[in-house]
């Protein structure tokens, strides 16, 4: 028997209804007019449900059913024909089978009548399959994004930890310098203690009750000297390890300014310098005490130190503003240079410079001097002059004046 | 002097036309415009969600005499500019309007007969409350106002259906996203290609169309329609699922001037699948054919 009589053996009805794929035709509205068995098998109906009554687009979801009107029909009214559309068809069991469909438009023998004849495969594990790349996928995106702003973040971290390193390098080389600068600075005064016991030792017997006095007090003055930087030295420290902060009350002023006149004013006479002081204000000041108590003892010793003799320091305390007290410390002293004025606000420690009689400082306590008056929230000002002299002036908020309560 | 001003000015002018032409540029290959047919009165074609300008093809031949068509496609549909793509203006339909007024304003068009469908009925109603002016009339082809029910309103979907579809057009997208985008590309210097390539209509990049899914279906312009003052007819076929005729029937209630007419034909696109009804429907409305007493 010859290939081609075997051929004419082929069913044709048969083919089309028992064929492996899905076969439907349908009109121009959608009903489905004819249809093969694999088609029903993958519905769940019977030939009788489907036929004339049922029209393909209400067999998908929703989203589906706007897929078809938007992307389907249009395609199709335009092509001809479309191919490989991928629809979910919800069957008699309400589940959704995955399908791929070809879709072909034809006419009737008449010419008249338009139909579309559709192809139908299931895919259900290829549908699987290309979920499971999908969520793959997915993830894959997500890990790498999620590895991005890892990365990111490292970067910024690192970037944070580059800048530190700078910034203590930078710190780091300052303390050197500064130790430098103090150790310089305590040697000096030591050297004068020196030599002063020197003297006593050796001349004791040819030295006058007069002339021992006048010795022991520039000892005095000079131990006087080392012990406020000595003092400076352990405040600089603790404010290094950041142990300060600003612990604000009311402080009694004037109390505080009668106490530091007092205790300077030894130092003051060994240079025959005139140390007074005005009040014009009986506000408290809101600050800390010790912190206040530092800020002035600082400058009222500078402007001493930096007076030569027979000049004159003062002190004034009063209100420039309703809420702020001001306390000018002014001398007529040597001033200071327009450089040494400027670097005064960058609050670290500046090269040591000698006073009218060869005392020595570390520009520590003016750095911290600076420091304290912001951690006050206080403000700063300096007017100096080169050989006329120096006022700080420095302004803190003032209490509200208290009811006394008790006498 | 007078010479030398009149100098300046004509140049001044000749710079301004330069710049103008340069605009019109811009705006022809950002929307993909196309100027058809030369009649004083101009019928300006939007197309819906999921195509371009070619769903209007068997439209335009009728109208083609009588009047200058201008076609173009939605940024992000198409042909159009898809670097022009802004995904803060394209987030409201209002984004779409601005760029048909602007068009409009670009080719100095004025009067005329807007034909929108689907999501392009609100953009035109957007348009038409923006600028007036320029709009005569306004047909609607299977217009919602808002395609979501709620309380007092069925729209025909709730929020899961969208969803639903957006996961449809990205399986179906999946197939020649990459592998068939570069032959596309190639189209121009090789037609042979994209006769190989099926379903060639109506290609959009699968991530704007999302969004433009998006921004169409969860948008609700009910409230806007009271403020058309423009003629409006509004084509409803008999059988829509994407907007039922109570859909229809709500636009046409809801703005002023305007006319319903059901159609015997069933789907949304009746302007593919049944275009001699939908051009005899227009027809009579714009009042090129006699309407029998």
């Amino acid at each position: 028997m010859s290939l081609h009589s075997e051929l004419d053996l082929i069913d044709y009805k048969a083919l089309y209804n028992e064929a492996p794929v899905g076969y439907f035709t349908s009109d121009a509205s959608g009903y489905i007019v004819n249809t093969n068995n694999k088609f029903l098998a993958l519905l769940g109906l019977t030939r009788e449900e489907v036929v004339h009554k049922i029209r393909f687009q209400t067999l998908l979801t929703m989203g589906g059913k706007i897929y078809y009107e938007t992307h389907y029909v249009p395609l199709l009214q335009m092509q001809g024909s479309v191919n490989e559309i991928n629809f979910d068809i919800v069957n008699a069991d309400k589940s959704k089978v995955p399908i791929l469909i070809n879709t072909t438009k034809i006419l009737s023998e008449d010419g008249k009548q338009v139909y579309w004849q559709s192809t139908v495969f299931d895919i259900i594990q290829r549908k699987r399959y290309e979920q499971e790349l999908i969520s793959s996928k997915k993830k894959a995106e997500e890990l790498s994004e999620e590895l991005i702003s890892i990365n990111k973040e490292l970067n910024t971290q690192s970037d944070i930890i580059r800048k530190q390193n700078v910034a203590l390098e930078k710190i780091n080389l300052v303390k050197d310098k500064f130790f430098i600068v103090v150790a310089h600075d305590l040697r000096n005064p030591l050297i004068q203690l020196h030599s002063f016991v020197q003297l006593i030792e050796r001349h004791a017997d040819i030295l006058s009750k007069e002339q021992l006095k006048e010795i022991s007090l520039d000892l005095k003055s000079s131990l006087n000297n080392t012990l406020g930087l000595a003092d400076n030295l352990i405040v600089w420290a603790r404010s290094q390890m950041k142990e300060f902060s600003a612990q604000q009350r009311n402080v009694n002023i004037q109390e505080i300014v009668k106490h530091l006149i007092l205790m300077n004013d030894d130092f003051a006479k060994s240079k025959t310098i005139t140390l007074n002081y005005t009040f014009d204000s009986t506000k408290d000041i809101v600050t800390d005490r010790d912190q206040l108590t530092f800020i002035l003892r600082n400058l009222i010793m500078n402007a001493i130190k930096f007076t030569p003799k027979n000049g004159s320091v003062k002190v004034d305390v009063f209100e420039k503003n309703s809420d702020t007290i001001t306390i000018n410390i002014s001398d007529n002293g040597i001033g200071m240079s327009k450089e040494l004025k400027e670097s005064l606000s960058l609050k670290t420690a500046k090269n040591s410079s000698h006073g009218t009689m060869g005392e020595k400082g570390s520009g520590l306590g003016l750095s911290l001097v600076y420091e304290f008056v912001e951690m006050n929230n206080g403000t700063i000002d300096v007017i100096s002059e080169k050989d006329k002299g120096t006022t700080f002036s420095v302004t803190l908020k003032s209490a509200e004046p208290q009811l006394s309560l008790s006498s | 002097m007078t010479i030398l001003l009149i100098r300046f000015i004509s140049i001044d002018t000749n710079y301004l036309k330069g710049i103008r032409t340069m605009i019109k540029k811009e705006l022809t290959l950002r929307n993909n415009i196309k100027i058809l047919g030369c009649g004083d009165k101009t019928m300006v074609f939007a197309h819906g969600f999921g195509c371009d300008q070619n769903m209007w093809r068997y439209l335009v031949p009728a109208f083609i005499d009588s009047y200058k068509i201008v076609l173009f496609d939605h940024v992000g549909s198409g042909n159009s500019d898809l670097n022009d793509y802004d995904y803060d203006k394209y987030n409201t339909l209002q984004g779409y309007a601005d760029d048909i007024i602007e068009i409009c304003q670009e080719l100095a068009l004025s009067n005329i007969t807007f034909v929108g469908h689907s999501v392009s009925t609100m953009i035109g109603v957007l348009a038409s409350i923006g600028a007036p002016k320029i709009f005569d009339n306004i047909i609607m082809v299977g217009p919602s106002a808002s395609y979501i029910n709620s309380d007092d309103y069925i729209g025909g979907f709730i929020k899961d259906d969208i969803d639903e579809l957006l996961s449809s057009m990205e399986s179906n997208y999946r197939g020649w996203s990459s592998a068939i985008a570069p032959a596309m590309m190639a189209n121009n210097d090789r037609p042979e290609l994209s006769e190989e390539l099926s379903n060639r209509f109506c290609r959009n990049d699968p991530k704007i169309a999302a969004h433009f899914a998006k921004v169409s279906f969860l948008s609700d312009h009910r409230h806007y329609l009271k403020d058309v003052h423009t003629n409006t007819l509004v084509i409803q076929c008999s059988e829509d699922v994407i907007a039922p005729v109570m859909v229809g029937e709500f636009v046409a209630k809801n703005i002023k001037s305007s006319k319903l007419v059901i159609m015997n034909a069933t789907g949304h696109c009746p302007h593919l699948s049944a275009p001699e009804e939908t051009i005899d429907i227009m027809k009579k409305y714009l009042g090129e054919i006699e309407v029998p007493a």
